[in-house]
């Protein structure tokens, strides 16, 4: 089996099929910021009434939020696998013979309740007491929830592709989209099994699988998913995570910024900001976010690093739970850099290629090099003169 | 409770299901050749078919409207419709190519704001097309069978079958009724939201009452969300502001209030506080979800909030950490207080030649002169100050400490003080940081700390919510300590800074044209209040006393109006109190939202002695109200709707225009064609001489004609108001506009703190220390908290002083030992949403199910019985039901597990629910007293039957009271009215509705009247049932401790 170098990992392993010998132009990629998150769902309902409003699919949420420690779905997805994988072990290397990664189907119970655990909380009642979060002082909540967005990661590593007898799944060429083919699949449901993200799921009407789509037919329009558009508390940003400080003017257009996306920027720069969910996997995850800053960094190194004793790759920090701290740190002080990225969230349902950010000012330009944000950080306030208007009061 | 439904479900939890379903869930396709496949990571043969995708994804045309319930915003979306039927809807983006939106390109952006408000419209609003297709909709007009219009069989309520009537006889017989009234008054109209469906929907509803000489009601004083510490205060309704002016905070303390589920829309100016280097706590008893977005909690005693800010205040005055000179020229903290009866020393008392007011307090208010104030000079002299010298403009620099004699005019002296000499007083001999401790259980540390950093902040801002308000006590005095903390330090008129509540979609006074549409030609409908309605318009009445905590029975109360019954004080005149002969509902859940259910079911709805001889409920779906009517009439939804309508919002600067996108699936009327028929007959069966003005018909002629078109109402509403004067309806049919308000972001008291104008107050600035009678003679002239007349362990109704070494009966000897918290959800607003299918799953959280029947809505609205049903309902579990969420501390001691069944017991009533295990919740052991959590707006269908109890009253307000608090029944106080601002009456022009408009007293529903409180409520908790089903349970999982504390991978566990 071919092996690949993994850079969240920092690290070969092996996968079963050989990369692009170069990096896609485009890929798609998402930057979510669990600050913001309020767990409404509306970016799960904005997903099913798009996608899986069809019969068979009652249970499937492609896009669901869920409550951190005690939410899951399926329930207890991650604990299971975590805790079936050895300590610097992906999926792929932890595969049973004929297998290409390691996983497991979980029942029709386990998908059933989307809401489990919803808005529930880990920690004692602090009587006589107060919970609070000092990162300076290396203090966080020790009461605590938070909420975690969870979606397909159109990972480069896709463990889905890899686990398909019939070669049914794919990585479109042009975005990097993993798309489970509908008339080839024939409801092994490997990917199913194998998917540690548990997105692939099995319609038992068709007696096919399905996978959440990337939003293509939208990607293709050059605008963002249904899950980021709709995202009413701005946590979402959407882009080209393949685009780095050399790429040149989007469509060649030089009245448009050049160089990195804003996502890219966000999860690739020295300055990074957004971590990818359970790395340690090992298929590269295109969703990243931004960690929760009151939340105690233990539980975020295991679940937004590696979580090796050895730090292998270009994070910040020595070791991942400093990584974890320094990252949190950014959130919770965001330079006036990422502070103008984070204008962009929300701010357009079209695709933003390239931005630029200067002196409390944000701008951004679409895949065809069009200007498609240009907004202060802070609206002007405004006063109308004369003597007749009021305020109520 | 159904055995085999929990078997089913016992089955589901061992793994069986599998079986049941058979072999649908395996791989049942056989293998066939393919086209050979090189490499899926790098490439692709044959991809055809994705188009699969795009044909999912395709629509016919996008058409849009706006969602507005009651949740206070209301949010523009698009629907994508495909063959006539709407198949998702998208929020709408400012000038968007991809969002088509209204005006596109445009949108909000024609509004003249930025894409700082993208995007608005949450998880309800993209379920608008689901919950207009769910079947609990409301097909046809229906009359039940045991009323007749002379025999009202009132008993017969939420029991008889219904039969369908054509629109034509239902109309008849509500205009029958109402032509045979003897009291024009005793027809009433009564609606949730006064700011929404203001024309064409509920609005023509009050347009009715006024022409016709009824009442009129609105939910928003009787659900007590009424902030009445605000109008004591500033005479002013509420203070909030736009919700992008939060943003501008340094520092923000957010009390009771859970803001991030309630204000969907608009959170993220909030939470984006934090990322331009503001910091937040939050104030609250359990583990709020905007817990998680604080930099701190403080887990307060249910009940105790006014305690926190006064503490705050405490440590403010005691550090010296005030703004002296915003308090000297905008508060009434310079002014002089005669201490031998607690009124404001007026300037003719010292000055012999200064002008007094009229003796007849009528007549001052009608004059606005209450006299001129007195405060004291650098020097120590005594100089007037009148209503008009605020700001810039207060005469000299007047001291705040004071405490002398001072010689009157008529030879004689009096002892006085300033306001703050006596507010700091009382606050530092009574909340320093320790005794606030006790009383709240806030760490006195943590007080000082946060006390001391808010008023370090630049700009500081202060929420508080619903919760709160709903406490007998804490409506009025946390109210009105916070606008003094935020006096001390400045924190007002300002962006980034003030007070703001947005509890209640009230904010009607921002379509300041609206008179001109609901009180035509100067008819207005008389104002009612809900409260007394149902506490004494039944059969058996509430003591009148026992639902104002006086439980001594000290209060003076007189018969008023057309009540028999003592209820109110002698100086409250101008309250009106008709009894609902007939009673018209429009847009509310009424008997759902109703407190102390129970009374209101079996004395007011069914007893057979109710004033109210017919009950009309007009609704998209089958409610809990609508099953209790005894005439239903059927309404579209939004996507449906004929007639456009428009709406405004208390937290954003829009007024939106919505309009169906799809023809009505049912027989459905809009309110105010419904409404427009009924004024038809009228003129059919009542004589021209009897009739209160020429004819009904012509003042709603535009719905009926078909030359004349329903908008040219919306346009002459328009034009009446100083916000919406340069917009046509043109413009909102593009999307929305941005009213036309004195500043952007809308900052409350914007003009007070910079211009110098009055507050809406007899002395024309914030006031603390109250003059009127009613307060000095309750003992509630200043700030102080008292504990609960019910919901403490403490003694009842009583300062801490006092109240400290007393006990609480209820709680030491019957051993009600737990609050009673019915916060709101976020899948529903209010009860709406509350069956539509997704909404329903999620806001069941464990005990919501995916697997659930799908035709299991259409069974729980036809046999009404959900969820154990009369037999078909056994084979399958429901979509969701209701719970409530306890402590697992206190579970545990009453041998209760996750998903166990309890019965909770309260003064006024029980119910059977499931419990929800939840650390969130506030334990006994945290102080004495635990919480339950159950959430508001769940349908009576959603909880089981007690089998113990015959009534099958059920539901979560069983146990809730009806509270009346005596401080706000008094005509004495002053206010702004909500339409039109006294200021600046005179400068507008004559075509504006309130021009000349000028301050109020007395009686004013949304702005001053007995609001109920119901928070106070204290139950008991028993175990009812053990289940035996129940959905897994993460927190048990062997696993869960390694989990959290990131050590389960690598073999660690």
């Amino acid at each position: 089996m071919p092996e690949t170098y993994n850079p969240q990992l920092g690290r070969e392993h092996s996968y079963p099929y050989e990369h692009r010998e170069e990096e896609r132009d485009w890929h798609w990629g998402m930057i979510i910021n669990i600050n913001r998150c309020i767990n409404c769902n509306t970016c799960s309902f904005a997903c099913k009434s798009t996608w899986t409003s069809g019969e068979g699919e009652e249970y499937m949420w492609w896009m669901n939020v869920e409550t951190e420690p005690y939410g899951g779905y399926p329930m207890g997805w991650d604990m299971r696998l975590l805790d079936d994988l050895g300590k610097d072990e992906t999926i792929f290397e932890a595969a049973e013979e004929g297998e290409a990664a390691k996983g497991y189907v979980a029942q029709k119970e386990e998908w059933e309740y989307p809401a489990l655990g919803d808005d529930q909380v880990h920690g004692e009642y602090p009587t006589g007491d107060v919970v609070e979060s000092d990162l300076e002082e290396d203090e966080y909540h020790d009461m605590w929830q938070f909420y975690l967005p969870r979606l397909c990661n159109h990972c480069k590593n896709p463990a889905c592709l890899a686990a398909c007898p019939r070669k049914a799944i794919y990585k479109r060429e042009e975005d990097g989209i993993v798309l489970l083919d509908q008339e080839r699949c024939r409801g092994y449901r490997k990917c199913v099994k194998s998917c540690p993200y548990h997105k692939p799921m099995y319609n038992p009407e068709t007696g096919v699988s399905e996978k959440p789509v990337g939003c293509f037919p939208r990607i293709e329009e050059g605008n963002v998913p249904r899950c980021v558009s709709s995202c009413i508390g701005k946590t979402r940003l959407h882009g080209n995570i393949n685009r780095g400080p050399d790429a040149g003017h989007p469509n060649g257009n030089t009245d448009a910024a050049a160089g990195r996306s804003p996502v890219n920027y966000l999860a690739k720069s020295d300055e990074k900001i957004a971590l990818p969910l359970y790395p340690q996997f090992g298929t590269r995850p295109q969703v990243f976010y931004m960690p929760p800053y009151h939340v105690p960094p233990e539980f975020l190194t295991q679940m937004f690093t590696p979580n090796t004793d050895e730090k292998r790759n270009d994070w910040p920090g020595s070791t991942f739970e400093e990584s974890i701290k320094i990252v949190q740190d950014r959130v919770r002080n965001p330079s006036h850099h990422v502070l103008g990225i984070l204008q962009l969230f929300g701010a357009t349902t079209r695709l933003i290629e390239t931005y630029t950010v200067k002196e409390h000012r944000v701008k951004g330009w679409d895949r065809k090099g069009n200007k498609v944000v240009d907004m202060p950080f802070e609206e002007e306030m405004e006063v109308r003169e004369g003597e007749m208007w009021t305020n109520q009061p | 409770m159904s055995l085999s439904r929990r078997d089913f479900l016992a089955a589901a939890g061992t793994g069986s299901v599998g079986a049941l379903l058979g072999s649908a869930w395996g791989a049942t396709q056989s293998v066939d050749t393919i086209t050979q496949v090189d490499n899926p990571l790098k490439s692709y043969p044959n991809r055809d078919w994705e188009q699969v995708y795009h044909d999912i994804y395709s629509y016919d045309r996008v058409d849009w409207t706006v969602c507005h319930p009651n949740c206070t915003q209301s949010c523009a979306l698009n629907f994508y419709m495909k063959n006539g039927v709407p198949i998702r809807a998208e929020q709408i983006y400012h000038e968007e190519e991809g969002s088509p939106g209204p005006g596109s390109p445009g949108g909000y952006e024609e509004a003249g704001v930025s894409r700082h408000w993208n995007p608005r419209g949450c998880m309800k609003g993209l379920t608008l097309h689901r919950r207009t297709f769910e079947p609990s909709r409301i097909k046809y007009p229906m009359v039940r069978k045991g009323w007749s219009p002379d025999d009202p069989n009132p008993e017969g309520r939420g029991e008889d079958e219904f039969e369908r009537v054509s629109w034509d006889e239902a109309i008849d017989l509500i205009a029958e009724k109402m032509a045979s009234l003897e009291d024009e008054k005793r027809f009433h109209i009564f609606n949730a939201i006064k700011s929404d469906g203001l024309i064409t929907r509920h609005g023509a509803g009050r347009r009715l009452a006024s022409i016709f000489g009824g009442c009129e009601w609105t939910e928003y004083d009787w659900y007590a969300d009424l902030p009445p510490g605000h109008v004591i205060t500033t005479g002013y309704q509420t203070s909030d502001a736009d919700a992008s002016a939060w943003r501008a905070a340094d520092y923000t303390i957010i009390q009771g209030k859970n803001l991030i589920h309630n204000k969907l829309a608009d959170n993220h100016f909030l939470q984006e506080t934090r990322e331009r280097g503001g910091k937040m706590v939050g104030v609250y008893p359990d583990y709020s979800p905007t817990v998680q977005k604080c930099d701190r909690w403080l887990p307060v005693r249910p009940g105790s909030d006014p305690a926190f800010a006064l503490g705050v205040a405490n440590v403010i005055i005691d550090e010296e950490l005030y703004d002296a000179e915003f308090m000297r020229k905008f508060t009434t903290l310079p002014l002089l207080i005669r201490q031998d009866d607690g009124k404001y020393l007026r300037a003719h008392e010292v000055f012999a030649d200064h002008e007094p007011p009229a003796e007849d307090s009528e007549q001052r208010h009608e004059e606005n002169d209450w006299g001129d104030f007195v405060a004291l000079d650098e020097n120590g002299d005594p100089v007037p100050v009148t209503r008009e010298e605020v700001g810039d403009e207060t005469p000299t620099t007047p001291q705040l400490e004071v405490d002398t004699e001072i010689d009157l005019a008529d030879g004689e002296s009096v002892g006085v003080h300033t306001d703050f000499t006596r507010q700091k007083a009382n606050i530092m001999d009574n909340y320093d940081p320790e005794t606030v401790e006790d009383i709240t259980t806030i760490p006195a540390d943590a007080l000082r700390t946060t006390a001391r950093e808010f008023a370090d902040a630049e700009k500081g801002q202060w929420f508080t919510g619903e919760g709160i308000n709903h406490w007998f006590h804490s409506n009025d005095s946390l109210q009105r300590t916070i606008f003094f903390v935020q006096s001390m330090l400045g924190n007002i008129g300002e962006r980034g800074a003030g007070y703001y509540n947005y509890s209640g979609q009230y904010k009607i006074e921002m379509l300041d044209g609206y008179p001109e549409y609901v009180n035509p030609d100067g008819n207005a409908a008389h104002g009612m209040y809900p409260g007394y309605a149902f506490a004494f318009f039944g059969g058996e009445q509430l003591d009148a006393h026992e639902i104002r905590g006086d439980f001594d029975r000290e209060l003076d109360l007189v018969p008023q109006g057309d009540a028999e019954e003592p209820v109110m004080p002698t100086n409250a005149e101008s309250y009106t109190m008709s009894k609902p002969t007939i009673l018209w509902t429009m847009n509310c859940n009424l008997l759902n939202q109703t407190k102390h259910q129970e009374h209101v079911i079996e004395n007011f709805v069914k007893h057979p002695d109710t004033s109210n001889e017919l009950s009309i409920v007009s609704d998209m779906h089958m409610t809990y109200s609508a099953r209790h009517a005894d005439i239903v009439l059927p309404v579209p939804s939004w996507l449906e709707c004929d007639y456009p309508d428009i709406t405004v919002g208390p937290e954003n600067p829009f007024i939106h225009m919505d309009h169906g996108v799809m023809d009505s699936l049912y027989d459905t009327k809009q309110d105010g064609e419904a409404v427009a028929l009924v004024a038809e007959k009228l003129d059919e069966k009542i004589p021209p001489e009897e009739r209160n003005v020429d004819s009904y018909r012509s003042y709603f002629d535009k719905f009926l004609d078909d030359d004349k078109d329903v908008r040219d109402y919306i346009q002459q509403t328009l034009d009446a108001g100083m916000t919406t004067r340069d917009i046509d309806v043109e413009d909102i049919e593009d999307g929305p506009e941005r009213l036309q308000l004195k500043t952007y972001p809308r900052i409350p008291f914007y003009s007070q703190i910079n211009e110098d104008r009055p507050f809406y107050t007899k002395t024309g600035r914030m006031e603390f220390h109250k003059e009127e009678d009613r307060f000095l003679e309750l003992g509630r002239a200043d700030l102080d908290h008292i504990e609960s007349p019910e919901g403490t362990p403490y003694g009842v109704n009583q300062k801490w002083e006092d109240a400290k070494d007393e006990e609480n009966p209820l709680y030491h000897d019957e051993e009600y030992q737990f609050y009673y918290n019915t916060p709101h959800p976020k899948y529903r607003t209010h009860s709406s949403w509350g069956m539509t299918d997704w909404n329903l799953i999620w806001s069941a959280r464990d005990f919501g199910s995916t697997n659930a029947d799908p035709e299991g809505t259409e069974r729980l609205v036809d046999d009404f019985s959900f969820p154990q049903g009369e037999g078909e309902t056994e084979e399958t579990p429901p979509l969701g039901e209701a719970f409530v969420e306890m402590h697992p501390e206190d579970a545990a001691n009453i041998d209760v597990e996750n998903g166990d069944y309890v019965r909770i017991s309260g003064k006024r009533g029980d119910l059977v629910v499931r419990v929800m295990v939840s650390e969130r919740q506030r334990p006994r052991s945290a102080g004495d007293m635990g919480q339950l959590t159950l959430w508001h707006g769940w349908w009576p269908q959603q909880f089981p039957d007690d089998e113990e109890q015959e009534d099958g009253i059920k539901g979560y307000n069983v146990t809730t009271n009806i509270w009346l608090d005596p401080a706000q029944e008094t005509d004495d106080l002053v206010h702004k009215a909500v339409f039109g601002d006294p200021n600046i009456s005179e400068h507008v022009e004559d075509d504006i509705a309130w021009k000349g408009a000028e301050l109020e007293h007395g009686y004013e529903e949304t702005v001053w009247a007995p609001t109920g409180t119901n928070r106070d409520d204290l139950v008991e908790v028993e175990k009812y049932e053990e289940a035996d089903w129940w959905p897994g349970d993460a927190r048990k999982d062997e696993l869960v401790q390694d989990y959290i504390g990131g050590s389960l991978q690598g073999g660690d566990s």
